[in-house]
């Protein structure tokens, strides 16, 4: 082995690696005069440098901590984000159903009973077509689409005009409570849509 | 048992200011040892671990969750003392050949000074020879000796291949044996 080899398999050594021929670098440096001076002295390096003196204590935590917010920047933003969307998302729904609401009273109110029953068809597709474009803003379409369809079939099946319309009302306001919770942990709909999915 | 530097990450993202407070008092010692280190004055070293830690807080939301915290808060650290560094005006640390030539007549001429005056004089002599380090070789002599790294730590905090690493390793011992030879290291 030259002396090359030997003080880069030595230098190897000095940090920290274990290398395989590491017996046979310290063999030669024993038997080679400048090799033998080279490596006592770089571990009196290595000793010195090591103790070279004790660093002045620092404590710096308090006076990081002061200087910051009391919240993370993306805490905030997330937050906001989550809040903006979730005004919109009730928003639009809230407006779909109100509108559709009014609809259906107009109707009833100019038409009479009759029409009533011809208003909760109407009231259906509108609604149906409100939540279809709101479901679709969020992605969640198809899952709520198979939850309301056999929601609507149980709201509709009253014989008298007003049960219809009260128990469509309730059955329709669990549904949208039920989405605006599903949107709120979005992140685990991956798995709940296997779930919700209706054949 | 610690709670992983992810988590602590996490909650501090969540809003959990807590988590972060508790990163910097179990990483202050080592980025402040390495910020002394490297520009070799304490009222600087603190600025710039100040600075590092405001500089990584900010930074949290790019860190990614798979890769080790202390890398990644060193490369920021070692960024900040090379900045600090180029800014520094007056020249703070002394010629070698002043402080050698000072040792000698200390121990050729005079009475024998106490042990604790010499020892001193030593370990001054041998930071000196550090902070005159290329920046390059004393940063990783520096993460080496003093911030507990290894060179696979090294190589992710300073963005250089592990080989690159070691030759600045090796070159920082090489330079540092020859500086100190005959006056801290003997023969």
């Amino acid at each position: 082995m030259n002396c090359s080899d030997a003080r880069n398999i030595l230098n190897s050594c000095f940090d920290g690696e274990n290398h395989p021929l590491a017996q046979k670098a310290e063999e030669h440096a024993a038997t080679c005069q400048d090799c033998r001076k080279w490596y006592d002295s770089t571990l009196r390096v290595i000793e010195v440098v090591r103790n070279v003196d004790e660093m002045p204590e620092m404590d710096i935590s308090t006076l990081v901590m002061s200087k910051l917010p009391e919240r993370h920047p993306a805490s905030i933003k997330q937050d906001t984000r989550h809040q903006e969307f979730a005004w919109g998302f009730t928003g639009v729904l809230a407006g779909a159903f109100g509108l559709s609401l009014v609809l259906l009273l107009i109707l009833f109110l100019l038409k009479g009973e009759s029409a009533g029953i011809a208003a909760i068809q109407t009231y259906k597709q509108i609604n149906t077509l409100a939540m279809g474009i709101a479901m679709l803003w969020n992605g969640i379409l198809s899952a709520l689409k198979a939850t309301i369809e056999p929601v609507l079939a149980f709201a509709t099946s009253g014989s008298e005009l007003r049960t219809r319309i009260i128990g469509f009302f309730v059955v329709d306001s669990i549904v949208l409570i039920a989405a605006y919770l599903l949107w709120r942990r979005r992140r685990k709909i991956t798995i709940i849509l296997p779930i919700l999915k209706l054949s | 048992m610690d709670t992983p530097d992810a988590d602590l990450i996490r909650r501090c993202i969540e809003g959990d200011n807590k988590g972060f407070d508790t990163l910097v008092k179990r990483y202050q010692k080592r980025v402040c040892g390495f910020c002394y280190r490297i520009l070799g004055d304490s009222d600087q070293a603190a600025d710039a671990s100040q600075e590092s830690f405001m500089k990584a807080y900010y930074a949290l939301e790019n860190f990614r969750a798979d890769a080790l915290f202390l890398p990644w808060l060193m490369k920021i650290a070692s960024n900040t003392c090379i900045d600090a560094a180029r800014k520094r005006t007056r020249r703070q640390t002394e010629c070698l050949d002043e402080r050698e030539s000072d040792l000698k007549s200390i121990s050729c001429g005079e009475p024998t000074p106490e042990e604790d005056l010499l020892k001193s004089e030593r370990a001054e002599i041998t930071r000196q020879a550090i902070l005159e380090l290329p920046m390059k070789c004393r940063t990783a002599l520096v993460m080496f000796y003093y911030s507990g790294m290894g060179i696979k730590d090294i190589s992710k905090a300073l963005g250089r291949p592990e080989g690159t690493v070691k030759y600045d390793l090796h070159t920082a011992r090489e330079m540092l044996r020859r500086k100190l030879e005959g006056i801290v290291v003997e023969i």
